[in-house]
């Protein structure tokens, strides 16, 4: 699940030259878990840039874009025709998927955030670093490397205030929670141990699409 | 001896240490180092040179270091893992020792969300206790961290930080014990003012016998004014400012002078505590005040080793 917001409407404007003939697709995969609002997202945006001056040659919302990409796009071939690019409302994912299989430009219409969805609709956080080297065990279940700010393996820096991180008070010190956390588990010894340094080329991924 | 460095040689002939700080330039003036090296050549050990503190830009700390080596002073080249992966640390720690720095301090470094560069990507590859392991590593086995051989001997002092006062609290001393196993030679703590909290700290390190294993420098701060105590109080995280601390300089006719006599004050009962073998001052953006401190804290001359 990857959450994604608007980009500044601004910044989306400066990505268009001015007879640019645009349609908007917008994805559906991942609406209920971004809380957009689907079509009014897309209606808003229409009516926004037609405001500026851009030629909007259609818009719709399908889905799921990182996995459709291609037979959503043969669908839509005749709304194209007269398209010079096409705006997408969608995660870095969607983009990509769909630059793949269009020779026209693609415009990224929103950023993807390093969040991810919890339990609770609409709360967003992060929780898994998706590390490939997972160090739970020894931490009580709470990730180091996502809850700490410096992602420090072996206890907490200096910063911490009030239980607070020295990024800002209004954020949990992830060492606090971890030693909270093993206190209550009866677990502390544990915290004695020494992590070794990662292998952060687990982290990387393939940098290629897996088929 | 590990390296042979005058603070090493201070330490290891059981004598109480004065480490002194000296942050760079916010620019190219090899004077503004040397200014500070002449002021406290003669009132201190070893002095530190800042690693971009506060994630604020500045000359380099390993430069800094070798400014100070010109007028024949020791430094304590201070590394954070903030800025540079395991490989361009250990490539400083080489270029570092063929210079002739000998003491490191390892540090993990504030965030760089409060510096000049807010928008920086942080490092953080290695985390400062896996820091120390890595110089040890190096100095002992000669052993870069992937396991190839270094040429050449890597003779280092190792430091690395302690703050008492930082949550959680109990926590603080197991992270001492685990900078001491990983490899800690000295260790340079967060400026000290809350004496009844350093103190219990320092016999939970006692009863762990950690004071017999590693040399502690108790940092201290002379407080310059009524501003500088409530900022430290209100605003730095992990540091520990009691409000009579801050009554008694604004109360004082002279904050200044209040300042220096708190931080006196502190020496001596820093001076009384078992296992404490030297104190680290951290004068900033006051370094004037500092060969006043180490005279009346007793401390001259400084020992010839």
């Amino acid at each position: 699940m990857i959450v994604f917001e608007q980009k500044p409407f601004e910044e989306i404007l400066g990505y268009l030259v001015h007879d640019e003939k645009v349609f908007i697709l917008r994805c559906k995969g991942c609406a209920k878990a971004n809380q957009a609002g689907g079509e009014a997202d897309v209606t808003e945006m229409k009516k926004k840039l037609e405001g500026r001056g851009i030629d909007i040659t259609g818009s719709t919302i399908r889905g799921l874009l990182c996995v459709k990409a291609k037979s959503i796009l043969s669908e839509l071939n005749k709304d194209l025709v007269n398209t010079s690019s096409i705006l997408v409302m969608a995660c870095g994912l969607g983009v990509q998927s769909l630059a793949e299989v269009t020779d026209k430009v693609v415009h990224p219409a929103c950023n993807s955030m390093p969040d991810r969805e919890s339990m609770e609709r609409g709360k967003r956080e992060h929780r898994c670093g998706t590390c490939g080297d997972c160090v739970l065990e020894f931490t009580g279940g709470i990730c180091p490397l996502t809850a700490c700010s410096k992602g420090l393996l072996n206890g907490p820096c200096g910063g911490t205030s009030n239980g607070k991180c020295e990024v800002s008070k209004e954020m949990d010190c992830g060492w606090m929670l971890i030693y909270d956390r093993m206190k209550k588990l009866d677990r502390l010894g544990v915290l004695k141990s020494f992590l070794e340094s990662k292998d952060y080329r687990k982290m990387q991924g393939p940098r290629r699409l897996i088929t | 001896m590990k390296s042979g460095s005058n603070l090493e040689k201070v330490l290891e002939s059981g004598q109480f240490a004065v480490t002194a700080e000296c942050g760079p330039p916010k620019g190219t003036s090899a004077r503004v180092i040397q200014r500070k090296g002449e002021l406290l050549k003669d009132y201190c050990d070893a002095m530190n040179v800042t690693d971009n503190q506060t994630a604020i830009v500045r000359m380099s700390s390993l430069s800094g270091c070798i400014l100070l080596i010109q007028m024949g002073i020791d430094p304590v080249m201070q590394m954070v893992v903030r800025d540079r992966n395991r490989i361009a640390i250990q490539s400083d720690i080489l270029g570092a020792v063929a210079l002739g720095i000998r003491n490191v301090l390892c540090l993990s470094g504030d965030h760089q969300r409060f510096g000049n560069h807010p928008t920086a990507k942080g490092v953080y590859d290695i985390d400062s206790i896996q820091l120390i392991q890595t110089l040890k590593t190096m100095r002992d086995e000669k052993r870069f961290l992937c396991g190839e051989n270094i040429s050449g001997e890597v003779p280092l002092f190792i430091g690395a930080a302690a703050n008492p006062f930082a949550d959680p609290f109990e926590f603080r001393v197991i992270r001492l014990a685990k900078k001491v196993a990983a490899g800690a030679d000295f260790i340079q703590t967060q400026c000290v003012f809350d004496i009844g909290k350093f103190g219990r700290y320092m016999s939970m390190v006692r009863d762990k016998g950690l004071h017999e294993k590693v040399h502690i420098l108790a940092g201290v701060t002379p407080l310059k004014s009524v501003g500088m105590a409530r900022y430290m109080r209100d605003n730095v995280s992990g540091i520990s400012v009691p409000d009579e601390i801050v009554a008694r300089m604004e109360d004082a006719k002279d904050a200044k002078e209040e300042g220096m006599n708190i931080c006196l004050e502190i020496i001596d009962q820093i001076k009384e505590i078992e296992g404490v073998h030297g104190i680290h001052i951290m004068a900033v953006a006051w370094e004037d005040i500092v060969p006043t401190i180490v005279n009346k804290a007793g401390l001259l001359p400084r020992p010839i080793v």
